[in-house]
């Protein structure tokens, strides 16, 4: 375990109100407690509409938390919202929409050091072939003069991998950063993402994805997140060999796999309920194949069942 | 069985002056109630393919050669108003964002019988009867008749898209790409329900996507393109056991083993090539790990060994010489 964290996140919630409609309030994130260790990466995973890029939004500075702290390493985020967004970086999911098309990669990049670091426009280039070098484009020249129409998606992506790093943040939140790009590039863009971490370019990471296997491919620990509540969370390796909340075993269980395909075993998927969860019960109770009365009414806690592994399920008997 | 599309040296150009040769002298055959995986990266022209097969393709995209048909049918000569009835009675397409393809100003049900009055049904009854029948076979309930688009989440827009492809009964579905804006429990229930679908109502599919992981689940044959050629084509079967070509491999090793952590799972270095112009020689060789002389300086083909169609000369020269043996 890591000892040092650099990010602790305490008891955050994400309440969106719909104006002018008599709409309930959206519970988007309910009471969410974790930490980013030093050299840490967090991989958050759920399907959409789980609260997974809020969360990001939130430690990123874009979104306001409702209820809950966000805490940086020394000092507290909450009060200066430019330092927050300097030391924390997203990195966007779709890298077809997140550069501005008219502007040529020397302006993305070098636009965030003059910024943040004070620079001048020499001083900012030569910094910004730097951290092109980092994500691997190179020569570094040749990209800065390009627009992104002239790039291809996993290049794209590395721009605003590299983008990200220029505001030198200490932690990068990296939202399903390789969910439009093709699968035959995927392993690049992650591994270069691991290598930022391992080269200490940046102090911690929380990974945003659906995809359980690259979660495993990155992050030492997994959290699993159901409806904007935290349902699993634990060690990579812990947590996929020995998965214990249904939905973990569900998100699992949906991963294309060819050669188990090939035994003909069909799989049954409960479907997602159209909307009404539990009030005070869980919110995967709808879906739960082991649910009882139980479930229905009462949230069931989180709580640590053997070693760093913490699960919230009513079903799953103590360790 | 039969042969239900017949494709013969398709070749597809995008626009005329300095055009980008996209397609080039692809054949491919499906069986009746046969599925079949179209696979490749981003431009290796599978979705242009698609297209033209259903004719959809649209300028600067144009055919400049080649033969297609569907049903013993000439698809090539058809006109506007015998290709109008065809799409949807003998070919439909499901998009990428076929979720998007539904129109928003319009409930779900009037979209069904939109499509089928356009198809020569009749009697509101009738027409609703079909869809609630085709909305179950993808487990959609028959209140979302009476929903508009926005009401509903997006993977239940995907299953409507493919439950409209299937009202008129059509023989071929083409499917580009139809999981890949979903997340994984949704993409794992639509293949789901695509594998119960063949039991239930006889039709071919041609699947195009870019993770072959996927679509070795569900087809039965898999045709792999690059840059604009098909460079192998096998059963899924097969290709489980045994990839021919160096690209197929590159994309079977892209993909994570959920079985083996540890697998070999890395990416293919390199990008696909120019298409303005072909030069003489192996498309994939800049970045082929195999690559020898001969490929630089001469097109291999493509030929069937061991009912394997490969156009690596290498790969299947070890297999005559027992190097690389289907286990």
């Amino acid at each position: 375990m890591v000892s040092e964290s650099v990010l602790e996140v305490h008891g955050l919630t994400k309440v969106f109100r719909v104006p002018r409609r008599r709409a309930e309030p959206f519970v988007a994130v309910r009471d969410v407690s974790f930490t980013l260790g030093h050299g840490e990466v967090v991989a958050l995973v759920g399907e959409s509409g789980s609260g997974k890029t809020t969360i990001g939004r939130m430690l990123a500075g874009i979104e306001t938390p409702t209820e809950g702290s966000i805490r940086l390493s020394e000092e507290s985020a909450e009060r200066s919202g430019r330092s927050l967004r300097q030391r924390v970086q997203m990195v966007f999911q779709d890298p077809y929409a997140a550069l501005n098309p008219f502007n040529r990669i020397s302006y993305t990049i070098s636009r965030p050091i003059i910024n943040y670091h004070q620079m001048n426009n020499a001083a900012a280039l030569e910094r910004a072939r730097e951290i092109l070098g980092t994500v691997q484009l190179i020569p570094a020249d040749e990209y800065l003069e390009k627009r992104p129409h002239q790039l291809s998606g996993g290049q794209r992506q590395r721009v605003v991998i590299a983008r990200a790093l220029a505001a030198s943040p200490e932690i990068v939140i990296a939202d399903e950063p390789v969910s439009m790009l093709d699968v035959s590039i995927r392993a690049d863009v992650l591994r270069l993402l691991r290598d930022l971490l391992d080269q200490k370019k940046v102090s911690a990471m929380l990974y945003i994805t659906h995809d359980l296997l690259s979660a495993r491919l990155l992050a030492q620990r997994i959290m699993v997140l159901y409806r904007g509540n935290v349902v699993e969370i634990g060690e990579t390796e812990t947590l996929l060999t020995n998965p214990l909340h249904p939905y973990t075993k569900l998100l699992w269980s949906a991963i294309p796999n060819p050669r188990r395909a090939a035994e003909g075993k069909a799989m049954v998927i409960p479907t997602a309920g159209t909307g009404d969860i539990p009030k005070h019960g869980c919110p995967f109770a709808p879906r739960c194949p082991l649910a009882d009365e139980r479930c229905q009414v009462e949230m069931p806690p989180l709580e640590e069942r053997t070693n760093q592994h913490a699960v919230a399920c009513h079903m799953v008997e103590g360790v | 069985m039969s042969t239900l599309l017949s494709v013969e040296d398709l070749s597809i150009d995008y626009g005329r002056r300095n055009p980008v040769h996209a397609v080039r002298n692809v054949s491919l055959s499906i069986e009746e109630d046969e599925f079949v995986g179209l696979v490749g990266e981003s431009g290796c022209g599978k979705s242009t393919l698609g297209f033209a097969i259903a004719r959809l393709e649209r300028p600067p995209a144009q055919i400049v050669g080649g033969r297609i048909h569907i049903g013993g049918n000439d698809w090539m000569s058809m006109d506007a108003e015998s290709m109008r009835k065809a799409r949807w009675e003998t070919v439909s397409v499901v998009l990428q964002s076929g979720m998007n393809a539904l129109n928003p100003i319009m409930t779900i049900g009037a979209q069904f019988r939109d499509v089928m009055e356009q198809h020569g049904h009749r009697g509101r009854r009738a027409i609703e009867e079909r869809a609630v029948e085709v909305l179950d076979l993808v487990q959609i309930r028959p209140e979302v008749l009476r929903r508009y688009p926005h009401e509903l989440s997006g993977g239940m827009k995907q299953r409507i898209a493919i439950a409209l492809s299937l009202v008129l009964r059509p023989k071929l579905v083409i499917m580009d790409e139809p999981t890949t804006a979903l997340d994984m429990v949704v993409q794992r229930q639509i293949l789901e329900n695509l594998k119960a679908l063949r039991h239930q109502q006889s039709f071919a599919m041609l699947f195009i996507s870019h993770d072959l992981g996927l679509v070795l689940e569900l087809v039965d044959r898999v045709v792999v393109m690059y840059a604009g050629e098909i460079i192998e084509e096998q059963s899924s079967r097969g290709l489980l056991k045994h990839a021919w070509h160096p690209y197929t491999r590159a994309l079977m090793d892209s993909l994570p083993d959920p079985e083996n952590p540890k697998g070999s799972y890395q990416g293919i270095p390199g990008s696909p090539p120019d298409l303005h112009v072909i030069p003489e020689a192996c498309m994939y060789a800049p970045r082929c790990p195999l690559v020898q002389e001969s490929c630089r300086t001469s097109t291999p083909s493509l030929e069937t060994f061991q009912d394997v169609q490969s156009r690596c000369p290498v790969t299947r020269q070890e297999v005559v010489d027992g190097v690389g043996v289907r286990s």
